[in-house]
């Protein structure tokens, strides 16, 4: 007889790929934006020579401080060189340094993070009460404070952003680490006399990188910012290189005869952020199971 | 007087339908019970009949008339004022539908001034009624109170204090004691009776064939959204017509069906031959044992004699301590005092490292199965896991896989699944070969069918049954259910705030209870009035007039 409900047999792989196609149209507007953005910097990063045929160092002062026109599409600046093709350049320092940061300030975090939460007792707490002194600073001061301390200079820079950033990332794996540990399937791994090093390998450091790795996405907002903060306060790479917050610094005083020098590049350091955070945001909300 | 009339329902989520063509109608004073497992369509029938369907469904019907009212035709702002005014609403879940940020007090004034036009003064003498009227002692103190600082019936009698505060002439309650212990769902069904009684017409919806029996003047059965058998109680229990009626009869655990299968399906395992290498003796003791977690003693001078080769139940309400006494037994916590023997060796004061050895002997089975699978794993590699730790090499891990999954009633084609693509059924099912690859001798079995519908637990008590008797395991059973435990029992503990009131066989336990506690939780078990609810066998019956059901 098959009177009784017959065990529901799971969704057919069929349905599953027609809502997965139905999930892609339901992508807003300003995702699709912030990833063809993410996708022109990545190609600006990699292949400059693609976007512009300019050399970024090339003086020319025969035509300085032009206005945006066909030839100079961003304009010149007080040397003549030409601001869109120093602003392609730059991206692969903004992006090198957002991204290095952020995957330095990451393991890092890790590291700690399930040391601190696996360990427990006395070690859990030294390195809480460490990070909460860390984090009682602001990051911007705190990578200040360490480019005072090793120099100035791109690597430096990168350096001291991911140290600023490792003790929020500790934080944030300590706890996930925390739950996965009370998870029911940790307690089952434990019952089925699993080692506890192969139970940390297996079961919890694979559940704490997935929401850390959605999580630094949003990081590397963040850190392309400092990055730009820092060099326009003077600790980053030196001029004449084409470093965003650089440009910016330089374009200051010809704020008003040539707004092009500054705004440009700062145009491009808020779309990094802006897109990297929309795009971070949206992989926190799927992970969710918000969208 | 005729209430509500409800013809040819259909109900359908983006085109495809949930409910097909019902029909009902309910008069003043009268109690139609629907009834059907989790996916049948009772609540999305509920919902339609307050106009909560949802923004994606469609609703049709021939006649959908409240009173002289046209419910078709409703407005959702017209909706507003019968829902609440003329129809009242009871969820299941009493913490999620009240507001956490109001007292209790205020929640339900605001369901009364919503439609009663009531001078203030008057609103706060009209809750302090309502609240008694639905059985709640000392009104006065309560009505300040927040939901969290009720416990689960006290919340159940708010929310339907609130359901009726505007006096509705319909009540609808949709799963109103499923999170509540048997003695305060006994309590809950006598304040529905009593409303029936004055002259309120119900519609309660129940996954409970025993809930419903007390109450209900009509019984309608769903399945996949169509009525598969409408009649009287008596109809229903003493001569069911529908196949189905007669599977979901005999699917529910009791006293009736101890040693006899209860699923129909033909799918489950041949019954093997008893073991014959059965040992005796202790298989696991615990010896007064005491946790406290924070002030509270949660188990209080307990100890427990589990013999090889039987099953012993174990059976309380919610919070009675069951789980941490579980959890002692599996030494995921360690006793205040007290100690617990595994054959002998004291394995509670084992360190982890030389309890990792002895772990595989005794196996869990818990409540949520799901929660117990590591999210990014498929099926194979969840008894992977398990096969690796006992050592099987590498080569043997898909045959034996494969042998575990037949075993367990499952075949190789789920092995690629994860879990969330099976059914709850299934899950369970998965947890069972998991346990049973590490080749134990002690299952423990913490309220395994408990979130199951009654075919699917038919189904894993009788799977549960053929492993017991194939692999000669010794099984601690916990459930709060009475019918389950009963089923499977051969020994039975009743737990109550900690401490173990009653012990003895099952006849002893269920016929002749002794203790206060275990006299009121037979008591308030809902029963079937029929003594022969179970048609798939036709044996006479001895003098009693009813049998104690699941709760």
């Amino acid at each position: 007889m098959t009177d009784l409900t017959p065990e529901f047999a799971g969704s057919s792989p069929s349905r599953l790929t027609s809502k997965a196609i139905a999930g892609l149209r339901r992508i807003p507007l300003s995702v699709v934006i912030a990833a063809a953005v993410v996708a022109f910097l990545v190609l600006c990063a990699l292949f400059p020579g693609l976007v512009t045929s300019k050399d970024p160092y090339k003086i020319g002062l025969l035509h300085s401080l032009r206005p945006p026109s066909f030839e100079f599409p961003f304009g010149t600046d007080q040397l003549g060189r030409d601001i869109f093709s120093r602003v392609v350049h730059g991206a692969s320092y903004s992006l090198s340094i957002g991204l290095g940061a952020t995957l330095i300030a990451v393991t890092v975090g890790l590291a700690v993070g399930l040391i601190a939460g696996n360990a427990g007792g006395a070690v859990d707490l030294a390195f809480m009460r460490i990070i909460d002194v860390l984090l009682a600073f602001p990051a911007l001061f705190m990578s200040m404070a360490v480019v005072a301390l090793i120099g100035k200079g791109s690597v430096n820079v990168l350096l001291a952003i991911a140290i600023a950033e490792i003790p929020r990332y500790a934080r944030i794996v300590r706890s996930q680490v925390l739950i996965v540990r009370q998870s029911g399937y940790v307690e089952a791994a434990l019952i089925l006399g699993q080692r506890r090093w192969i139970t940390l390998l297996k079961h919890v450091l694979p559940n704490t990188i997935g929401p850390l790795i959605i999580l630094s996405t949003l990081g590397i907002g963040s850190a392309i910012l400092s990055s730009a903060a820092l060099s326009y306060l003077g600790l980053g790479p030196r001029p004449p290189t084409p470093e965003w917050g650089l440009m910016l610094a330089e374009g200051q005083g010809y704020l008003r005869k040539a707004w092009w020098i500054g705004v440009f590049p700062g145009v491009f350091a808020t779309l990094t952020v802006v897109s990297t955070t929309i795009l971070g945001r949206y992989l926190k909300a799927l992970s969710d199971g918000r969208v | 007087m005729r209430l509500l009339t409800v013809e040819d329902l259909n109900v359908s989520f983006s085109g495809s339908p949930a409910v097909r063509g019902l029909s009902l109608s309910v008069d003043a004073g009268q109690c139609v019970a629907i009834v059907g497992e989790s996916g049948s369509g009772k609540s999305v029938t509920a919902r339609a009949l307050v106009g909560l369907a949802g923004d994606n469904a469609s609703v049709a019907a021939k006649s959908l008339q409240l009173g002289d009212k046209d419910l078709l035709r409703l407005s959702s702002s017209q909706w507003r004022n019968v829902r609440g005014r003329h129809i009242g609403f009871v969820l299941q879940d009493a913490l999620v539908s009240l507001d956490p940020l109001k007292t209790i007090g205020a929640e339900i004034a605001e369901a009364l001034t919503q439609h009663v036009d009531l001078p203030r003064t008057q609103v706060r003498q009209r809750v302090l009624d309502l609240l008694s009227s639905v059985g709640i002692p000392d009104p006065e103190e309560r009505i300040g109170q927040f939901a969290h600082q009720l416990s689960g019936g006290l919340r159940q009698r708010a929310l339907i204090a609130s359901a009726i505060a505007a006096n509705p002439a319909l009540l609808i309650a949709d799963e109103p004691t499923t999170a509540l212990d048997v003695i305060v769902q006994a309590q809950i069904l006598t304040l529905l009776r009593e409303m029936k009684e004055k002259g309120t017409g119900l519609i309660l919806i129940s996954h409970d064939l025993a809930v419903v029996s007390s109450l209900a003047d009509h019984i309608i059965v769903l399945k996949d959204g169509s009525v598969v058998e409408s009649g009287s109680p008596e109809q229903i229990f003493s001569n069911p017509q529908a196949p189905y009626t007669r599977a979901l009869l005999a699917a529910i655990p009791s006293a009736a069906t101890r040693g006899k299968r209860l699923g129909l399906n033909a799918d489950s395992l041949q019954r093997q031959t008893e073991p014959t290498n059965r040992k005796e003796g202790p298989a696991l003791q615990a010896r007064r044992l005491v946790k406290r977690l924070g002030s509270r003693l949660v188990v209080d001078d307990v100890s427990v004699n589990l013999q090889i080769g039987e099953t012993l139940g174990l059976v309380g309400a919610s919070g009675s301590g069951k789980t941490t006494l579980a959890r002692l037994l599996l030494a995921l916590q360690q006793p205040d005092s007290g100690e617990v023997l595994i054959k002998e060796a004291p394995w509670s004061r084992f360190t982890e490292k030389q309890r990792r050895s002895v772990r595989p002997r005794v196996q869990l089975v818990s409540q949520d199965p799901l929660g117990s699978f590591d999210p990014r794993y498929r099926v194979i590699d969840i008894l992977s896991e398990a096969l690796e730790i006992v050592g099987l090499p590498k080569r043997d891990w898909a045959a034996r896989a494969a042998e575990l999954m037949s075993s367990v009633g499952l075949s190789e084609a789920h092995l690629s699944r994860r879990p969330r693509q099976l059914s709850g059924g299934q899950r369970q099912r998965v947890a069972i070969a998991r346990a049973l690859a590490m080749k134990p001798d002690i299952l423990i079995c913490d309220e395994p069918v408990s979130a199951l519908d009654v075919s699917t637990q038919a189904q894993v008590l009788d799977l549960l049954d053929d492993l017991k008797n194939q692999f000669g395991l010794t099984v601690l059973f916990i459930s709060h259910d009475l019918g389950v435990v009963h089923h499977v029992s051969d020994r039975v503990m009743v737990m109550h705030a900690g401490k173990i009131v009653e012990e003895g066989s099952v006849e002893d336990v269920f016929l002749h209870p002794r203790s206060a506690y275990a006299k009121e939780l037979l008591a308030a078990l809902p029963r079937i009035p029929s003594s022969d609810h179970n048609p798939q066998t036709n044996e006479p019956r001895d003098g009693k007039d009813s049998i104690p059901l699941s709760a």
